[in-house]
């Protein structure tokens, strides 16, 4: 379910995660080439995420514990699962505003950056020269 | 014992879902560094030019790095992957914690394409950096196998550094043209390229794009490593860019800039000093220079003004004592500054003026803006 949308691009990430969206806030981010944009990044890095996911890749896993055997350690195991899982459910219920849309927001989100349509190398000649000395803010004493 | 998992399995969901439902605000970074990725290309002679891109403040990010027919010519783009790359790499990126003093990132990087084509199982890793100010981590080099005229570079490289972001702060009210109002029409996608040319004449070259909205934005360059006669000194450049409208309509931009050197001989903090002008908005054909003079050797290229005096403008633009006269509005001019500027007391003993530390190394700056539709 779509909530209140601080960012008008938010509703692209839910868009992408499958939620239902309202169309005319939807319609309107994708009228900015912003939005356009981030549509494709957005996608391209969940993308690169489940590839990752897949080859069993991703960023640096945790350091494994050391754990030590028992006698009937699927006992022990079962039940902590068991335990977790339903202190998550309970907890999953009883939190307030504990909406897909919230839980979303740990995605990663893919970061715009500016893309230059012309080549930055090699540097292009300057057309007007501006010259500049630099003064000391204070701070420091130097200039 | 079942109980006590429980409860903290509870107080786990309810505190994750809490974290969750953070607005974006109150996850605003802290700290002021950025992690920046970069890809330096080494020339013969000792000049470099580098491709820099900065990783988001926090979170999650992915960008590629990467140069097409020649290593010397680095490109970046977020996270679509390139279709005509020939050299690089994809950067997956997390953000895992930053402080004051540092800043934690995961990383996993992989060379994607190389020899012109895209290449599978290439090296790559993942790695988790605990970065300082000034670090430059190398991740991987691409030696140019077949060095031609055109590109006779030695090796392309991915880096991870560490910079200070810049912060937008208030454009003096010297430097505002009388009757002009904030913002422009249209956002901006701003290119930077900072300049350092070296005793030798070999020239180090840092770009890095930016989006402008129509307030204005920063820009903020990883640190430089300047080799002086007295020691080693870290030269780091951020900046602002703040949009105005003249009364006549155009619109012409507040340039100001901060240099931070810090090292050998300095105080810790290092040695701060800004400066600014008043420009046009220039059109995309035109790259301005900003020449950052120095007490000592002058530095000047190109036949510009003196120092603080008048540079030439376009469009019947002229700019005076750093200032500029944009749409009829009359540009007060910045403050001059000292001839030789302030002098810091350095470690061992003596006054070393920064601009003497720097005395043969000279900076500069080139801008070109184009809009975003």
């Amino acid at each position: 379910m779509e909530s209140g949308f601080e960012n008008p691009l938010e509703v692209i990430d839910s868009f992408i995660d499958g939620e239902r969206v309202d169309v005319v806030r939807f319609k309107a981010a994708l009228a900015e080439s912003e939005g356009r944009n981030y549509l494709v990044d957005a996608w391209m890095l969940r993308e690169a995420a489940r590839t990752d996911a897949a080859s069993g890749g991703g960023f640096a896993a945790p350091l494994p514990v050391a754990r030590r055997v028992h006698a009937r350690p699927w006992v022990l195991v079962a039940a902590v699962a068991s335990a977790i899982i339903a202190g998550f459910a309970v907890g999953r219920g009883t939190s307030p505003n504990a909406t897909s849309a919230a839980a979303n927001q740990s995605l990663p989100t893919a970061v715009v950056v500016a893309t230059p349509a012309v080549a930055a190398f090699p540097v292009p000649a300057a057309t007007r020269v501006i010259q500049l000395e630099f003064r000391s803010d204070g701070s420091s004493g130097g200039n | 014992m079942w109980s006590s998992v429980l409860v903290a399995a509870l107080i786990l969901q309810t505190a994750a879902v809490e974290l969750r439902q953070a607005p974006p605000a109150a996850a605003a970074p802290a700290a002021e560094w950025l992690v920046v990725v970069a890809t330096p290309v080494y020339q013969p002679d000792g000049g470099v030019t580098t491709e820099t891109t900065s990783l988001p403040m926090a979170g999650a990010g992915l960008v590629h790095m990467f140069a097409r027919r020649s290593v010397c010519a680095p490109a970046t783009t977020g996270a679509a992957e390139p279709a005509d790359a020939g050299f690089g790499w994809r950067v997956a990126s997390q953000i895992i914690s930053r402080s004051e003093r540092d800043v934690v990132v995961s990383l996993d990087w992989r060379r994607l394409w190389d020899g012109g084509r895209k290449v599978s199982g290439g090296p790559g890793g993942t790695v988790q950096l605990t970065l300082h100010p000034g670090d430059r981590i190398p991740l991987d080099l691409i030696t140019n196998a077949s060095p031609r005229a055109d590109c006779r570079a030695v090796a392309l490289g991915l880096e991870v550094r560490l910079g200070r972001a810049a912060v937008m702060s208030p454009t003096p009210a010297s430097m505002i043209p009388i009757g002009a109002t904030p913002g422009g029409a249209k956002k901006l996608d701003a290119e930077f390229w900072l300049i350092h040319t070296l005793p030798s004449g070999a020239e180090q070259v840092m770009h890095q794009a930016v989006r402008v909205p129509l307030a204005g934005g920063t820009f903020g360059f990883a640190p430089m490593s300047v080799e002086t006669t007295r020691g080693s000194v870290n030269v780091q450049l951020t900046g602002s860019l703040d949009r105005y409208r003249a009364p006549s309509g155009g619109e012409f931009l507040v340039m100001s800039m901060t240099r931070l050197v810090t090292g050998d001989g300095l105080p810790p903090a290092g040695v701060s000093s800004n400066t600014g002008s008043v420009i046009p908005l220039p059109l995309p054909t035109e790259v301005p220079i900003f020449e950052i003079t120095g007490p000592v050797g002058g530095g000047a290229r190109g036949g510009g003004g003196g120092r603080g005096g008048a540079a030439r403008g376009s469009g019947g633009a002229v700019a005076a004592g750093g200032g500029a006269v944009a749409g009829g509005i009359v540009a007060r001019a910045p403050q001059q500054t000292p001839a030789a500027g302030g002098q810091v007391v350095a470690r061992g003993g003596g006054a070393v003026p920064v601009a003497v530390l720097l005395e043969g190394h000279q900076f500069a700056l080139k801008l070109r803006v184009t809009q975003v539709n």
